[in-house]
This record gives structure tokens, C-alpha cells and sequence, in this order.
């Protein structure tokens, strides 16, 4: 995994397992601890 | 409904193909790591320069055990703004001729917990879908210059009402051939955004496509598209959305908030 982080305003990471997608996003405004992907899981 | 997690689609920026073989493949899945781990796929971090963080992913399509689009090469290539704007630069490319009746070029994926499924009207709870004419929308018959969505609290059910505050915005870049048109998609639990409904058909050439070294890439016909994305802990609705916003969209920013990008990589 690659994570990409703005400090106090997002993350984002990118997985490998994924493909190396963009595989979660987490919005550190209003969730500074990151408990929610707002990308993901995405199962069907 | 069965949750498969070894056929995940989690993708913020994704892209999807219809009548390929195998059909239906995903760029972006966990199935390439449970079914294909050999399948090719490659990550570089290109550049951290004092403005952004600029990253590269090169992989192919995979339609959950059956098979791999190997065929179908993506590159898709990040600039990630501290702000929270992402210039996303995508180059599709094959190596023999290659059609498929629908690409979908860019699509958003969004976690809702109040996702029906299916579900075809405008959103009413969780994200709201909207677009540059219609927030919620509904239907546009032509390509809509923007699309973006919100978490609309007041009209969603505890116990999710707060579940993020964050919205997000996706911007083709004007003149864009391959910007398609807006849709919607929605599993239980899950909501796509997406611009699609552009028609593939690649032919085979010899010669590298442009920037890629010819001992690597040896490619056919490609195809670029470039897009904008927002994404921010605050809404985008009406009133809110600022024009900027939407019509940014162009080649990478040279100028960003005085924040180092050198500090947004772990």
C-alpha cells in the first residue's frame, strides 16, 4: 500500500491488491481518527 | 446478497469495460490479487515535488476469476494536490485491435450504507449524485460538463445521518473526446458516479505510444483522457460549489497552497 496523506484534510491510499487502485479515501476533516473509507469496500 | 471481498471494486477513479472477453473486467479490484497475482501491475512514484505528490499506476483489467483483459493496458497517472484536487491523466492502450462496446472512462465509487439495490431514481438519502443542471440528478440526455456528489444529512436516516461530511467533484477536462456521458450506478451499500457510454475500437500499430519507450511498451492505438477531481471535507451543493471548482480543470496547477508535498507521503 501507498498512502498519500494532506495533513487534517484527506488520505488517500492506493493498494496493490487492488490493481493499484485508489482504493481508499478518508476525510480527515471531519474524521481526524480515519475510521471510515468513503471509497470502499465496494463488494457485491 | 453475497459479499465477496476477493471481487471488491473499491475505487475512488475507476474504469470499466463492456463486451470485451472476458467481459465486464475492472481496472481497479481485489480480484487481480486473489485470482491473478502474476497479472502485471506496476506502481511509481514519479515525482514529489514542493506542490504535489505525483504517482503512476499501470495495470490491467480483471474480471473478478475469469480472466484478465491482458490486452488493455491502463496508465493512469495522479497529481495530488495538498488541497485535496487530484489531476488525474489516463492513457488506455492495447497491443492487438481491441473493441468493447462501453468504456467507462471515469467513474467515482462512493461507500452509502443507505444504497438500495437497485435503485434507479435521484438519491434522496446519503450521497446525492448531482451534476452541472440537476442536483439530485436524474437525467441529462447530453454530457453534463461536471459531476459531483454530497452527503446530504437531512434527508438521511440515523443511523447513518453523519456518516461523512465530505463531498467530491469530477471534471473532465474541457475538450476531453473521450469525456462520454454521465450515469449511475448502485449496488446495496455502494453508489457509482460515472461519465461511460464511449464506444472502444482500438487498432493494433507498431509504433510506441508517445512518451513510452518502445523496449516496454510496444504498443497499439491509445487513448488519453484527462480529468479533475475534488475531493474536501465540506459539501459541494448549490450555492457552495464554487465555479473555480468546476472549471479548473486543464493541465496540473503550477500554483498550490504553500503547503510541501514532500510531507504527504508515508
Amino acid at each position: 500500500m501507498v498512502t498519500v496523506e494532506s495533513t487534517g484534510l484527506f488520505r488517500l491510499v492506493f493498494e496493490a491488491a487492488d490493481n493499484w487502485g485508489l482504493a481508499q479515501w478518508y476525510d480527515l476533516v471531519n474524521d481526524p481518527s480515519a475510521q471510515t473509507n468513503l471509497t470502499g469496500p465496494a463488494t457485491a | 446478497m453475497t459479499k465477496d471481498i476477493s471481487t471488491a471494486e473499491p475505487g475512488l477513479f475507476q474504469q470499466v469495460f463492456y463486451g470485451t472477453k472476458p467481459d465486464d473486467p475492472k481496472l481497479y479490484t481485489r480480484a487481480a490479487s486473489y485470482y491473478f497475482p502474476n497479472s502485471p501491475r506496476t506502481f511509481n512514484i514519479l515525482k514529489i515535488p514542493v506542490h504535489a505528490v505525483v504517482v503512476q499506476a499501470i495495470s490491467s483489467p480483471v474480471a473478478n476469476a475469469v480472466g484478465v483483459l491482458s490486452n488493455v493496458t491502463a496508465d493512469v497517472t495522479y497529481y495530488i494536490y495538498p488541497n485535496g484536487k487530484i489531476y488525474v491523466h489516463s492513457v488506455l492502450q492495447v497491443a492487438a485491435a481491441q473493441t468493447a462496446s462501453e468504456w467507462r472512462c471515469a467513474t467515482l465509487g462512493l461507500s452509502d450504507p443507505t444504497s438500495g439495490d437497485p435503485y434507479s431514481g435521484p438519491d434522496s438519502t446519503g450521497w446525492i449524485r448531482s451534476s452541472t443542471t440537476q442536483n439530485p440528478y436524474s437525467s441529462v440526455s447530453a454530457p453534463e460538463s461536471y459531476i459531483f456528489a454530497y452527503w446530504r444529512a437531512s434527508t438521511t436516516p440515523a443511523p447513518y445521518t453523519n456518516f461523512t461530511k465530505a463531498s467530491v467533484l469530477l471534471v473532465p477536462r474541457p475538450g476531453n473526446p473521450n469525456q462520454g456521458q454521465q450515469g449511475r450506478h448502485n449496488w446495496g451499500g455502494w453508489k457509482r458516479w460515472y461519465y461511460g457510454n464511449v464506444s472502444l475500437n482500438l487498432s493494433a500499430r507498431t509504433e510506441p505510444g508517445p512518451g513510452l519507450p518502445d523496449t516496454t511498451r510496444h504498443s497499439g492505438e491509445f487513448r488519453a483522457s484527462e480529468y479533475q477531481q475534488q475531493c474536501r471535507g465540506e459539501p459541494h451543493c448549490p450555492g457552495v460549489l464554487r465555479r473555480s471548482d468546476a472549471t479548473a480543470c486543464a493541465r496540473p496547477r503550477r500554483h498550490s497552497p504553500p503547503r510541501a508535498a514532500s510531507s504527504m507521503f508515508h
